[in-house]
């Protein structure tokens, strides 16, 4: 099935989402840190599945874990608890839209949780009602 | 009535004002003139979007989000919702185009040095499902759901002008409170001020500038005209309906379906193409504001022609009379500081010749550096000629690429709509069987059979109550005329038909058109 044009659609079920939409605006991601913040964050959530790293360790220590039986029955306890990644989801919340996002991190305010301030978009219709609107953001 | 009308008022008439502008003088001037016609042809984009509007109230789109992810995810995000909407309907996608169109204003307003920003995503968004509808429209090439897509170009226009409109309104004309007839025979000076450089308290919009500007202006009104036809009248193929169904219906029922594939082959491949094309391009969504911020450009650089280059000219004093003496000097010879002579290059044009020994002569006693002033005032005057002219030019330029974005959108528009009131006439009669019957054999050769027409008075009567007019006329049989019942739109205010008459349209009209039904060919 594809995109249908309806010549009558029936709107009656759309009547909750007439409403008027705001401006969100938040503080521009101006500096470097903060950039590199952002991509980090971005990507944590999908590190989580496939970090490089803990494959190596993993695989390292099936080797030598191997030469040993006791070795082996610790390793195999512990290596359920290392895929969970604890630490590391520690420090992500999920969101339904987004997947796992880095908590306190500037991903949260590009995905509008934090920092974003809903105006009207009637402060356009005046350079004094922008200016004004604008401040408060800062 | 308004207070001026430029296309019949050349510049520097006098013509009959109102206080609309708080004074005489104000309202005599070319920005007052400016401001007036903007604001007409503002009022002309609002009252052709409630035009589209008002035939295409229940078109909507029903989203396949299975297949399109991106569009769930962003139309859940607009409306904070889990579960996001299945469908669009046009009072849905009118709220998400003013929006995708004020980011563009945000923009226009917000300085760059600005530390806040839209929300990227939201911007992201709202474009995204915005479009979506917009491209599920043109995807039908059926012009009574692809005449939509004539919004975003509208709206597009009004922030040209309301830019425009606020460069006029800050020349001094209009921002600063002008001197009355009476206070002017006193020679009283004005009480306020401009708090723009120079304080030139009465400064004007330039003739040069008015005149381009209305120039840009006609051009544009005359575009509205296009699309006012477009959407206000009948098809000439639905005003010549009777013709039409009496030849159509001698063919057999194979030809016309050659002519339905044929169409639908030519709205595929030349239509649908060409308007995708023209909508998607960056004319029509980048151009509102460059030319926005050319037009401001341009204002500014008027200002400072009026009061800072032109007076320069004729500078008395020891400057004016360097000036003079160094008049016919090609400053690049003057400001030659070596190395590369890049300088020079950029004051005096490519290899500036060297000084010759008449030119040292008068120079002889003057200190370099006086010279160096003079040629740095020479050149900031060439220079702001330059730059004029080069605004001057974009402002042609992006106007051009504006409204022949928008023009091409009418037009196949307009070609459009002849063409799906003809597939619907056809596709009708198919259904109706009012045509001939099938032929049977050679099919190649169907179209040299001599038929005789068989539609009959009643049967065109019941064709007609069948059809759905593309352009959203309705049709009625009145004895032995067909009565063409214009699109029902909003009546357009006065001033709106005043812009759209200048602009061409001959007619402004809701009359019913009769037709005599002659089934004859």
């Amino acid at each position: 099935m594809s995109d249908q044009v309806q010549s009558n659609l029936a709107s009656g079920i759309l009547d909750q989402f007439h409403v008027s939409l705001g401006l969100n605006l938040q503080t521009k991601l101006q500096d470097w840190p903060g950039r590199q913040s952002l991509q980090y964050g971005s990507m944590k959530g999908l590190m989580n599945q496939d970090w490089h790293s803990l494959s190596d360790f993993k695989f390292q220590m099936n080797l030598y874990s191997s030469s040993s039986h006791t070795l082996r029955i610790a390793w195999s306890l512990i290596k359920n608890l290392v895929l969970n990644n604890a630490k590391m989801l520690a420090s992500l919340i999920h969101l339904p839209a987004f997947g796992n996002v880095p908590l306190g991190s500037q991903v949260l305010s590009l995905v509008g949780i934090q920092n974003v301030l809903v105006a009207p978009q009637n402060i356009l219709t005046s350079q004094a009602s922008f200016n004004s609107t604008i401040k408060s953001v800062t | 009535m308004s207070v001026l009308s430029p296309s019949t008022n050349p510049v520097g008439t006098s013509v009959t004002t109102s206080s609309a502008f708080g004074s005489s003088a104000a309202a005599n001037s070319n920005a007052a003139a400016l401001v007036t016609r903007l604001s007409d042809l503002n009022d002309t984009a609002v009252y052709l979007q409630q035009a589209i509007l008002s035939l295409v109230q229940g078109l909507g789109v029903t989203f396949d989000l299975a297949s399109n992810p991106d569009l769930a995810r962003a139309l859940s995000r607009i409306y904070n919702v889990t579960d996001a909407p299945t469908a669009m309907d046009m009072t849905m996608y009118t709220e998400l185009l003013q929006t995708d169109i004020n980011f563009l204003r945000f923009d226009l307003l917000n300085s760059p040095d600005s530390a806040v920003q839209i929300q990227p995503l939201q911007r992201a968004d709202v474009s995204l499902a915005s479009k979506a509808f917009e491209s599920a429209l043109i995807s039908t090439g059926q012009y009574n759901q692809t005449l939509p897509i004539l919004l975003r170009s509208l709206q597009g226009d009004q922030v040209v002008f309301d830019s425009l409109m606020n460069t006029l309104t800050n020349y001094p004309i209009l921002s600063v409170p002008q001197l009355t007839p009476a206070q002017l025979a006193t020679t009283q000076n004005p009480s306020g001020s401009s708090d723009r450089d120079l304080n030139g308290a009465s400064v004007d919009v330039s003739n040069s500038l008015s005149e381009q500007l209305n120039g840009v202006l006609d051009q544009w009104q005359q575009s509205y005209a296009g699309i006012y036809q477009v959407v206000a009248s009948p098809d000439p193929t639905e005003t010549s309906l009777p013709s039409v169904v009496a030849a159509l219906s001698t063919q057999p029922t194979s030809d016309l379906n050659r002519m339905i594939a044929m169409l639908q082959n030519l709205v595929a491949f030349q239509h649908q193409p060409a308007i995708k094309s023209a909508h998607d391009s960056v004319d029509n969504q980048l151009l509102p504001r460059l030319l926005s911020d050319v037009g401001s450009t341009a204002g500014d650089l008027d200002y400072l022609n009026q009061v800072a280059v032109g007076p320069a000219a004729s500078f008395g004093g020891s400057i004016g009379t360097l000036q003079s003496a160094m008049a016919s000097f090609n400053i690049g010879s003057i400001l030659n500081v070596g190395i590369t002579g890049s300088v020079s290059v950029a004051a005096g044009g490519y290899s500036p010749p060297p000084i010759t020994a008449a030119q040292q002569q008068t120079l002889d006693g003057i200190p370099e550096g006086l010279q160096i002033l003079s040629a740095n005032l020479s050149w900031s005057q060439t220079a702001s000629t330059r730059q004029s002219a080069t605004i001057s030019a974009s402002i042609q330029r992006l106007s051009l690429r504006k409204l022949t974005n928008q023009g091409n959108t009418t037009e196949f528009l307009t070609s459009l709509k002849s063409l799906s009131s003809s597939l619907g006439i056809i596709q009708s009669i198919v259904k109706s069987g009012a045509n001939n019957p099938t032929a049977v054999g050679n099919t190649t050769s169907l179209n040299t059979n001599a038929v005789t027409p068989n539609v009959g008075l009643q049967s065109f009567g019941t064709l007609v109550s069948s059809l759905s007019s593309q352009s959203g006329s309705s049709y009625a049989v009145d004895g032995n005329t067909l009565v063409v019942t214009p699109p029902a739109i909003p009546t357009a205010p006065t001033n709106v038909q005043a812009v759209l008459q200048s602009g061409g349209v001959k007619q402004i009209t809701t009359q019913q058109l009769r037709v005599p039904i002659n089934l004859s060919v």
